[in-house]
């Protein structure tokens, strides 16, 4: 049986159907938001720590959830932020910043077991952790997600033209990549 | 954006088998069990850096002045003739007579000696130590005179 987003909120209200209403949420979007997250972390364990983490905070935030936007939006917004933490997170936890967490997910995707891509995805994925963060974020959700920008706007909090000329700077960036790599 | 187009969209990344059959179960599980609380305030982390910098200001700082105190060269003090004497009346080094001797043969390689013995020429060191010796001289008086 399927819900609509405001269903499952209401029932998620519901003190009774709580329990149900997060269960179905979770089969609703984990795939959507464990696809988001791991393009950004790339490991796999990393991601099922990120994911479960993103969905906790859901049960404890949801019912203060103000629908000010769409709920899609809102989970996809935690899902990052809780992604850009534990990247954040992967960095302090050096004494210095001299080892360059970008650097080290690169090197993750060598001999990865989770990865099946050939060379020239694997040089692809080492073309778009070369952006900065955001700007691979941006990158995944418009080119992979093929989201609308109004969507990314509010999940992001950037402004539709900041995020347009984001992104063709990154396939910009990604397409000088490849050629150097790649298409030579 | 032609060369981008040419690249497969094909999701290259993959996950254990049944990974999304049990990850609903693996979350129900988790909150059932109360092990939720996903933030753990810790200001160990962010402090560490300054933290480590300030054991390296310190190490560095202990290590600098431990190579400058060995490094630097003491002064020599000079000491005169009367406080080479108190030093043998007090004899806190435990003086022997070979040091005795010894110093006996600095002061006549420097010291022109002129004695009732004879000329002082053609003299050795060695035959006025003997002499000393043998004449059973007092070292604490001998150097009280020099």
């Amino acid at each position: 049986m399927t819900h609509t987003d405001k269903e499952l909120l209401d029932l998620f209200r519901n003190t009774e159907n709580r329990n149900y209403a997060f269960n179905m949420l979770v089969r609703n979007y984990q795939q959507k938001l464990y696809w988001h997250i791991r393009r950004i972390v790339i490991s796999h364990d990393d991601t099922d720590d990120v994911l479960q983490n993103t969905f906790i905070k859901v049960w404890n935030s949801l019912e203060g959830f103000r629908e000010d936007s769409q709920l899609y939006t809102w989970l996809y917004r935690i899902a990052t932020n809780e992604a850009l933490s534990f990247l954040k997170q992967k960095r302090t936890r050096f004494f210095l910043p001299l080892v360059d967490v970008e650097h080290q997910l690169m090197e993750s995707l060598e001999g990865d077991t989770y990865f099946s891509g050939d060379e020239i995805q694997h040089q692809l994925q080492k073309a778009i952790l070369s952006l900065p963060e955001k700007q691979r974020i941006v990158f995944n959700m418009k080119y992979y997600e093929e989201m609308k920008y109004e969507e990314m706007s509010e999940i992001t909090g950037t402004s539709v033209g900041a995020l347009k000329a984001s992104y063709h700077h990154a396939v910009k960036k990604i397409e000088d990549f490849m050629k150097r790599s790649v298409f030579q | 954006m032609d060369d981008l187009l040419k690249i497969s969209k094909d999701n290259p990344f993959r996950i254990p088998d049944g990974y999304f059959d049990e990850f609903p179960e693996k979350m129900r599980k988790r909150l059932e069990s109360g092990n939720y609380r996903t933030y753990r305030w810790n200001l160990f982390p962010a402090l560490k850096p300054y933290f480590v910098l300030g054991i390296a200001t310190v190490v560095f700082a202990l290590i600098t002045y431990t190579a400058v105190k060995f490094l630097t060269v003491k002064d020599i003090k000079i000491l005169t003739t009367e406080e080479i004497a108190e030093m043998f009346q007090q004899d806190p080094y435990d003086i022997d007579g070979y040091m005795v001797e010894e110093l006996w043969a600095e002061i006549a390689d420097s010291v022109i000696v002129t004695t009732e013995i004879g000329d002082t020429t053609g003299n050795t060191t060695n035959e006025i130590i003997e002499y000393l010796l043998d004449n059973e001289i007092d070292d604490y008086l001998l150097l009280a005179e020099l």
